[in-house]
């Protein structure tokens, strides 16, 4: 980020690569609509490009990303310009684990596996309600915990809190989801990782 | 430990990233309390099914329009940013120039007193009520005998030409 700030278009570039899928995931996770998080994602990259001459390397430049994805997305759900996207266990899509488009079932498309498409789909369905259900701090938390991977100091920075409101926030959420997922937390798919939570 | 203590310290225990002290405390705890290990092991699937979702890759045009919309962007560095590196700079250059330019266009003395200035007039004009205040009481004098009406009701004498006034 220093060399961007120093005017080196090359390393914005780097930037770009390398946070561009990080950002549109949680930004979609956030509003629930592709099309929208990379609308929200171009905006936070061109916030970064208009605030390089200002950055001051006090925090990780992931902290200070995040802060401004977070406020970002938090913004445009408060403002409800962004429709929640709701999918319906009626109306099944498939969701191509390459690319993460989501479409809508075509008959053409059925096969055998089919009724695995469409348990697997109900279970994500059902995993992305539950998080929108979180409040929209403890939903942050964890997504930045779980997804991006960031430590508790920069999580907690990124929302204004301590590190210890930030251990209390998490669990609070993993009560939530723990309340919201008990139909597949009792009935895990497949092999349930053991260990972090992260 | 207790169950209350657990909201700070289950998240960190799962996550491998509690000192060894604290870990052992965390453990102790479990094997103790049936409803923290069962809270935990639920935690552990949920975090199992949050992995389950899928990583989204940008559409390939994302790109394409953060680069177009990063070069829509002003350089900022015409003549004008490099002349004025700093805002504060800029708007203590105006406020100066504005200040000269007022200063400027004053009037000067010379065309707004084309007499004498203003100082010259506060002088005359304090001998003129210094010579007022002088003759104060002869003013006061002929004010009383002009109008003293016993002296109203005498002849008029018609006045000597200036010439055969007494010299004094």
């Amino acid at each position: 980020m220093l060399d961007v700030k120093a005017g080196d278009a090359q390393s914005f570039e780097l930037l770009l690569q390398r946070y561009r899928t990080p950002l549109v995931n949680f930004l979609c996770r956030m509003v629930r609509d592709r099309a929208q998080a990379e609308d929200l994602a171009q905006d936070v990259f061109l916030r970064v490009y208009r605030a390089r001459k200002d950055y001051v390397p006090s925090a990780k430049f992931t902290t200070w990303l995040f802060r401004i994805a977070t406020n970002v997305a938090l913004n445009a759900v408060r403002d409800g310009r962004y429709r929640q996207m709701e999918i319906s266990i009626d109306q099944p899509v498939i969701v191509d684990a390459e690319d993460g488009d989501e479409r809508f079932l075509d008959p053409v498309d059925q096969h055998p596996d089919i009724e695995q498409h469409l348990v697997e789909e109900a279970r994500r369905a059902m995993i992305r309600r539950a998080i929108d259900k979180l409040p929209e701090k403890q939903r942050v938390a964890v997504l930045l915990h779980k997804y991006q991977g960031l430590d508790y100091n920069e999580i907690g920075k990124i929302l204004k809190c301590s590190e210890s409101a930030l251990k209390s926030l998490l669990f609070r959420a993993y009560e939530v989801l723990r309340v919201e997922l008990a139909p597949l937390v009792a009935q895990p798919h497949g092999q349930v990782q053991k260990g972090s939570v992260q | 430990m207790n169950c209350a203590r657990m909201d700070k310290r289950l998240i960190p225990y799962l996550d491998g990233r509690l000192s060894d002290r604290k870990r052992r405390g965390v453990e102790a705890h479990l094997a103790a309390c049936a409803a923290c290990w069962l809270r935990a092991d639920e935690f552990r699937a949920v975090a199992g099914l949050l992995g389950e979702l899928p990583q989204i890759e940008p559409s390939g045009a994302f790109d394409a329009r953060v680069r177009t919309r990063v070069a829509a962007e002003p350089q900022g560095q015409g003549w004008w940013a490099w002349l004025m590196p700093s805002p504060r700079v800029a708007l203590a250059a105006t406020l100066l120039t504005i200040l000269v330019v007022w200063v400027g266009s004053r009037p000067t003395d010379k065309d707004t007193y084309p007499h004498g200035t203003p100082a010259t007039a506060t002088v005359q004009s304090q001998d003129d009520d210094f010579q007022m205040i002088k003759d104060l009481p002869v003013l006061e004098d002929y004010d009383v005998l002009a109008n003293f009406e016993p002296l109203s009701s005498l002849p008029q004498q018609p006045e000597q030409p200036a010439a055969e006034s007494p010299q004094m």
